[in-house]
């Protein structure tokens, strides 16, 4: 970038590097060049005292004070969200717990009350009845015929 | 940075530590030891004493909320400034601000301080200039006022700026550089009785 062999720079050179001199952000062997350049250049002296005099300016603009709640304000801010996280964790596991109940109260319910379960427990219900008026039947078949026959009963017989 | 307690040094890590362990109260050290630089900082940014205060709060809001997203190593000051500088830019960009320290002007504010003692008539010609300076910087281009505000008001190093911002170093340079040309140049054309450019 400059004639690094001379250990001369141009002012045009060193008006590149001015900005990151005076930021301090220049490698030692480079900023030495610089220092070594203005010290026999006051036309890039000059130009290095007024970015000196524009960064005090800046720097020199007057702070302001956070206002007087500042702190306690953004406290409370902080306060509500972690209470609203904390009732968002609880209504997460109502919610998983209210599932449950819901999975097991009603898709697998030990009492069914419709569908294909219904019709399997009124089946079976049919069935017992069903045995039961058989056997009433059989059995007051058989007495009627006993009877009829005039005799004791079968099953005695049997 | 680190803070001192019954003679035991706490540092930014210490106290974030604390804070992800569920004692949120110690969120109030972090907010105290950097509530003025942030203030200023968005106050430089933005010229309005109100907003500023209400976008510095929500900046700490922010920064409590991503604090889990942080890894500790010793870099919380990037870490909060770049918080700081999307919610200041988001602001800027969503209020199209271009004249942004006139209202500071208007009421008198962004005074420049001189060190040292002066005398009167130098009081009032630092007050003049002080007054141009801050419309010097309403008129950069919002990039080179962060660049100049980071570099100078917070003296923040090169490779610092870029962790922040995540510009490179060439474009820091320039901007800084450029910066402070355009500034020097308004300036001078304010004392020489020109207008504004």
């Amino acid at each position: 970038m400059f004639n690094k062999g001379e250990n001369k720079m141009k002012c045009s050179e060193v008006n590149l590097l001015l900005s990151r001199y005076q930021d301090n952000e220049l490698e030692e062997h480079s900023g030495n060049m610089v220092k070594g350049h203005l010290l026999t250049c006051e036309s890039c002296r000059k130009k290095l005292d007024e970015y000196n005099r524009i960064s005090r300016d800046v720097a020199g603009i007057r702070d302001v004070d956070p206002k007087e709640n500042f702190t306690i304000e953004v406290m409370s801010l902080v306060k509500e969200h972690k209470e609203k996280k904390f009732a968002g964790k609880f209504a997460y596991i109502y919610s998983f717990v209210f599932a449950l109940f819901f999975i097991f109260g009603v898709l697998i319910d030990p009492y069914p009350s419709g569908g294909s379960s219904e019709k399997a427990g009124k089946a079976e219900l049919s069935s017992v009845l069903l045995d039961g008026q058989k056997f009433t039947s059989d059995y007051n078949h058989s007495s009627v015929i006993i009877e009829l026959a005039g005799g004791k009963d079968e099953k005695g017989i049997y | 940075m680190t803070i001192k307690k019954n003679g035991v040094e706490f540092s930014d890590d210490d106290v974030i530590r604390s804070v992800k362990n569920g004692n949120t109260t110690n969120f109030e050290v972090l907010i105290n030891r950097y509530k003025n630089r942030i203030v200023n900082f968005v106050y430089r940014m933005i010229g309005d004493y109100d907003e500023s205060q209400n976008i510095s709060q929500e900046v700490f809001f922010q920064i409590y909320r991503k604090i889990g997203k942080y890894k500790e190593n010793n870099t919380f000051q990037s870490f909060i400034y770049t918080i700081a500088k999307n919610i200041t830019l988001n602001y800027l960009k969503k209020m199209n601000r271009i004249t942004f320290f006139s209202r500071l002007s208007e009421k008198g504010e962004g005074e420049y301080i001189p060190a040292g003692e002066v005398t009167p008539a130098e009081k009032m010609q630092n007050e003049e200039r002080g007054k141009i300076v801050t419309k010097g910087l309403e008129n950069l281009i919002i990039n080179q006022r962060l660049a100049l505000i980071l570099k100078i008001y917070l003296r923040f190093s090169y490779k610092k700026i870029a962790e922040i911002t995540g510009w490179s170093q060439p474009k820091i340079e320039t901007l800084i550089s450029r910066g402070k040309v355009n500034l020097k140049n308004y300036v001078h054309l304010q004392e020489k009785g020109g207008k504004d450019v």
